[in-house]
């Protein structure tokens, strides 16, 4: 099976309503690419200004580890709540030797950037996809998610040339939930007249589900693999449980800031029981 | 509404805000709140409400004081630095005795400090924050329903005792998302309060009139008395009262040999910490104070007898430890452990704490 969006020279946007689940799709997308591709070919490019919470930066990391290339604002600004690009953007997309996934912020005020990259349909082989959550408040109904869509086209400097389908609520998703989900995004897609290259599923639910996926998957593996006719994407969810972000491995959490060491201060209650 | 949906922790107060009726929003943008007044800046006009992006913080609580002079249910929501500006209302809100709800998703601080996630305004929310005697109702949350259902419950609160009531989150909170059912819309009236401005009803004595300049000493004293009173049948409702599911949650207190106490996302840590203490034969348990102010004192009063020590864990360098000792009185230890400045402690790290206090050597 040929995967989707299997062409090295490709730039794909990543687009949605906020909270939809771009992020989490282009850490994913980003490290398939590297293995695919090889390390320093697998490009992701933060172009996120509206949420600074749930950016990649805060993975960067891992991902660096991997073998991708991450491109966030300056290191001094990076934990700034400042609507920042960083100029390392434009010089990615001058190379036509490496793959890119580019992360754009939620909503309609996250496309703003893509006026400034106009320029640049003409010059490299671009995809947009559309992730869509039918489970997020703005896209619980077939006439939410077209009416979203078309904000988010007359927006939009670059057009929408795919809806991803990313059914789930959280820990809570089931089979049923995905299908159903699934089911309603796809009767808009075929409306819109837009195609589903593949859908999103966490790799705990793949995992799950045993031979149901083919082919099937190891616990914790992200890949491209089928659910009966559909075409999926397992990836490993990162914000599920948001306050435990940063704790692998025993490491301590610091949200912000360079230092893993806990520095945590206890003090007991000396003055009232010397 | 009863279907499952994924909401973010600020969506699901604007949508619950909605459906308790709320129908005036006045505020300002600050991260890391912001998702709260975007989506009410769709949603408002949708059911002929009000939202307004005022020119400050300070503007905003004042429209709040006049929207909420005339009985509407009206809301104000910003972060740490954004709620410190909006204080000097606030005080007169509560000293007009008006109802209103104001959220607080608290970032770090002191100063402009940094967007990440903190519990550093415990002091500034249950302590009044604003000048004078007086007192807010402070809910926290630890969860996106929770953030719905309480919404609903402050809107309540704030009518029945006519004061501001506070939501009080922090960063995690206002960004997570998390499975949610909306709760079913208030029926909502705003024209049967009686003391409201423009109350059509029949008015003894002619027109209504909200004011909080007493100029003699005897009558500001007799008012501030008053208050006092009304503030003394507030805590009697959480700690006796009908209010008392909304004043804490105990977990595997009862035969708790250290009891971890905290709110808002730290509970949930904590919920993790007490069951790895208990898979390695240390009996913990966990209060969750749900309402900071009236303060569960009764509760942790009682459990002080029971248990043999408290550890409090907070993200900041102790606050709410200190009416965790005023209700505990010195009958038993109580410990602190905080991460401050925009981190949140880890299970694991708590864990180590907890182990230094019961198994010392």
């Amino acid at each position: 099976m040929r995967e989707p969006l299997d062409e090295q020279d490709l730039v794909t946007f990543l687009i949605g309503g906020l909270g939809s689940g771009k992020t989490e799709l282009a850490i994913n997308l980003a490290i398939r690419n590297c293995k695919r591709f090889g390390p320093g070919k697998s490009f992701l490019l933060d172009l996120d200004i509206v949420n600074p919470f749930f950016r990649v930066r805060k993975v960067r990391e891992d991902l660096e580890e991997a073998g991708v290339e991450v491109v966030t604002p300056d290191e001094r600004v990076q934990y700034g709540d400042l609507p920042a690009l960083s100029a390392g953007i434009w010089s990615a997309f001058d190379r036509p030797d490496v793959s890119i996934v580019c992360d754009v912020g939620g909503g309609e005020i996250g496309l703003r950037p893509l006026a400034r990259l106009t320029d640049l349909a003409p010059r490299r082989k671009i995809v947009v996809l559309c992730v869509v959550n039918p489970f997020r408040p703005g896209f619980l109904s077939a006439d939410q998610i077209i009416a979203s869509l078309k904000r988010f086209s007359d927006i939009s400097a670059l057009k929408i040339t795919h809806i991803v389908p990313n059914p789930h609520l959280v820990g809570e998703t089931t089979l049923k939930i995905f299908q159903d989900g699934y089911e309603k995004v796809r009767m808009v897609a075929e409306k819109v007249g837009l195609p589903i290259p593949f859908s999103i599923v966490s790799s705990g639910l793949a995992h799950a589900l045993g031979e149901q996926i083919a082919p099937p998957l190891k616990e914790g593996e992200s890949r491209f693999v089928t659910l009966g006719e559909i075409p999926v994407f397992a990836i490993r969810r990162f914000w599920e449980k948001p306050w435990q972000l940063g704790f692998s491995q025993g490491k301590a959490l610091v949200l912000q800031g360079k230092s893993l060491v806990s520095q945590g201060k206890g003090h007991d209650s000396n003055v009232l029981h010397g | 509404m009863a279907e499952r949906i994924l909401m973010k922790g600020n969506e699901a107060i604007a949508e619950a805000a909605v459906l308790a009726g709320c129908r005036y929003y006045f505020g300002y943008p600050i991260t890391p709140q912001s998702e709260l007044p975007a989506y009410l800046a769709r949603r408002l006009p949708e059911v002929e409400g009000v939202f307004l992006q005022a020119e400050s913080e300070i503007g905003a609580i004042n429209m709040v004081y006049g929207a909420a002079a005339t009985g509407a249910r009206v809301m104000t929501t910003s972060s740490s630095p954004g709620v410190s500006l909006k204080q000097e209302g606030l005080s007169y809100i509560a000293a007009g005795e008006l109802p209103c709800v104001l959220v607080n998703v608290v970032r770090g601080g002191p100063g402009l400090g940094n967007i990440s996630p903190a519990q550093s305004d415990y002091w500034q929310s249950t302590r009044g924050g604003g000048h004078g005697d007086y007192r807010t109702l402070v809910l926290a949350p630890n969860s996106v329903q929770e953030m719905a259902d309480m919404t609903i419950r402050a809107f309540e609160l704030a009518d029945r005792f006519r004061n501001p009531v506070l939501l009080l989150l922090d960063g995690v909170l206002g960004q997570m998302m998390e499975p949610v059912n909306l709760p079913e819309p208030t029926d909502f009236d705003p024209n049967k309060k009686a003391w409201a401005l423009g109350y059509p009803g029949p008015r003894k004595g002619g027109r209504n009139l909200i004011s909080t300049i007493f100029l003699e000493a005897e009558l500001l004293e007799e008012h501030n008395w008053h208050l006092y009173q009304k503030y003394e049948v507030v805590s009697e409702a959480f700690s006796q009262g009908d209010l008392q599911d909304l004043s804490y949650e105990a977990h595997k207190v009862d035969d708790a040999e250290i009891i971890l106490v905290g709110y808002g996302i730290i509970s949930r840590i904590l919920k993790t910490v007490v069951e790895k203490c208990r898979k390695r034969g240390i009996k913990a348990g966990m209060l969750r104070p749900k309402s900071l102010w009236p303060f569960p004192s009764r509760i942790l009063a009682e459990l002080s007898q029971k248990t043999k020590q408290f550890l409090v864990v907070e993200m900041s360098c102790g606050q709410m430890v200190e009416d965790v000792k005023l209700a505990v009185d010195g009958k038993k230890p109580v410990y602190f452990f905080g991460r401050t400045g925009g981190t949140v402690p880890s299970d694991f790290e708590i864990l180590n704490e907890v182990d230094k206090i019961v198994r010392p050597d």
